[in-house]
């Protein structure tokens, strides 16, 4: 029971070690009708809680590409956006972002938000949305 | 948080936003050892004596293995009662304390705009770069705070903090400045790091700021404090003495960097009480670097007290350490750090001694 335990700590470990996520070009994206473009800069210390304004709308956890964002746009490993919302939650510094479940619902929150910032995988931007960065 | 999130989603898309309570909360148990150090007594107790929380009281001592001295669990309720206006109260039980829960944190939070706050009630002072998250172990890389430079008595205040946050192309700032009192009747620390017995430790007058500026890789900050300070002293067996209005000065910086694999953290403070010709200087720093789950790092901090012709029983420390962080599951990590005190106080203090600590944190 213990080696096994072991050897599948050793096995995650190399994992996260070996993986470097490339699969998806992550698409930044703002409302149609949004009449400003944030810089990535800007929409990253929105998505950390560091400036409240644009509104982010994450991903869920299980979805790969919220790990794709945050490591491509704003280089902050899982661990680390953990720990940063983790401070915000517990010090009332602000509150992490709002979370939707598919490429769908974000496209569908973003393009009702004029002041709202989302992510997407660029091949699923359409109309609603405007693109005004790319990350890889 | 998921509640939280939803909520913050439907107000994010317009709809009607209803009344909302977040439950949500912390968890660290920490088991530690003090060892190798001098022998002999400090407060009563057999040494090698390690100061593992200067705050509550929690030292290591004696060779043996304690899970009583940091671990701790702490929960909070948020009531989002209109889309502006929230209501927060955080309890922490320590077991420093046996057990019994203290409301650490009970606060209003209103936005007055999109990227100002106002908040009043019980907070954490703010007086360092980690005042706030001192007790949220994940968020932390070491098993605890620096203590050397953490240590001081009185870490939570009662007043009002204005919080305004800007974005100026790469760099993030937010100002803040904060008024309020504290009252500790009793003070843990004073009574069990210094006194060994009741002092009431008050301060008055509390007035500040800070300036945090960050990118994504550096990060800043400058705070200034000044408060009024009333001891009231209750020796054993004595008459009381009284302290009342002793002036205090604080300044601090604090810098990040978090660079690719790479964490610096740094921070140094100075306290002046220039009616007691007291001036306490303190500096730490650690490096760490990121492989996969695991961030090995290593630190130095120290504190030191000013000798003058009127102060002479000075406090001064320094403490090497090195640690592992492990981030083995999503919202949990396990760390073990190891510490070397070296304690040249001009009176009895700690003396040297070397700890060893197991961590884990967990949020839920």
């Amino acid at each position: 029971m213990k080696k096994e335990m072991t050897a599948a700590a050793g096995a995650i470990a190399f994992a996260a070690l070996a993986m470097t996520p490339a699969r998806a070009e992550v698409a930044i994206i703002v409302s149609a009708h949004a009449s400003q473009a944030p810089q990535v800069a800007q929409v990253c210390q929105a998505f950390l809680g560091k400036v409240k304004s644009p509104t982010p709308i994450n991903l869920g956890e299980k979805n790969p590409l919220r790990d794709e964002f945050f490591s491509k746009a704003c280089k902050k490993d899982p661990v680390q956006v953990q720990a940063m919302w983790g401070k915000l939650i517990f010090t009332g510094t602000g509150t992490p972002p709002a979370e939707v479940d598919s490429a769908a619902a974000m496209k569908k929150a973003v393009a009702a938000d004029p002041n709202a910032v989302g992510y997407i995988d660029k091949k699923d931007a359409d109309a609603s949305v405007k693109v005004i960065a790319t990350a890889n | 948080m998921k509640k939280l999130m939803i909520a913050a989603l439907l107000s994010s898309a317009g709809m009607a936003h209803a009344d909302d309570l977040t439950l949500s909360g912390f968890a660290t148990v920490t088991a530690g050892k003090a060892y190798s150090g001098s022998d002999g007594e400090f407060m009563g107790q057999a040494c090698p004596c390690s100061i593992g929380n200067y705050e509550h009281g929690a030292v290591y001592n004696g060779n043996e293995w304690s899970l009583a001295k940091e671990s701790l669990v702490g929960l909070q309720a948020k009531y989002q009662i209109t889309g502006k206006l929230s209501a927060t109260v955080q309890a922490v039980s320590r077991a420093s304390e046996h057990g019994k829960p203290e409301v650490d944190w009970a606060y209003l939070s209103y936005d007055v705009a999109p990227d100002t706050t106002i908040q009043v009630g019980r907070r954490r002072l703010p007086i360092y770069a980690y005042s706030d998250s001192v007790y949220i172990g994940y968020t932390l890389p070491w098993v605890r705070v620096p203590q050397d430079i953490y240590g001081w008595e009185v870490g939570a205040y009662n007043g009002v903090n204005i919080r305004h946050s800007r974005s100026f192309g790469d760099w993030a700032v937010t100002g803040t400045v904060f008024a309020g009192q504290e009252t500790s009747e009793d003070n843990t620390e004073q009574r069990k790091i210094f006194y060994g017995h009741r002092v009431d430790d008050d301060w008055k007058h509390i007035l500040g700021g800070y300036l945090d500026v960050s990118n994504e890789i550096f990060g800043a900050r400058l705070i200034y404090m000044q408060n009024s300070i009333n001891l009231s002293l209750y020796p054993d067996g004595e008459e009381p003495s009284f302290q009342r209005g002793t002036r205090q000065k604080i300044i601090g910086i604090s810098g990040s960097i978090d660079y690719g694999n790479w964490l610096v953290r740094a921070e140094a403070n100075r306290f002046m009480r220039p009616s007691l010709d007291y001036k306490s200087s303190s500096f730490t720093a650690t490096v760490g670097y990121r492989i996969g789950q695991f961030t090995p790092l290593v630190g130095y901090s120290t504190y030191k007290e000013k000798l003058t012709e009127s102060y002479t029983a000075t406090q001064n420390d320094n403490t090497r350490f090195a640690g592992v962080r492990w981030d083995f599951r999503k919202n949990m990590d396990l760390k073990v750090q190891w510490d070397s005190v070296k304690d040249s106080s001009s009176y009895d203090f700690t003396k040297n001694a070397k700890t060893f600590s197991v961590a884990f944190d967990v949020l839920f």
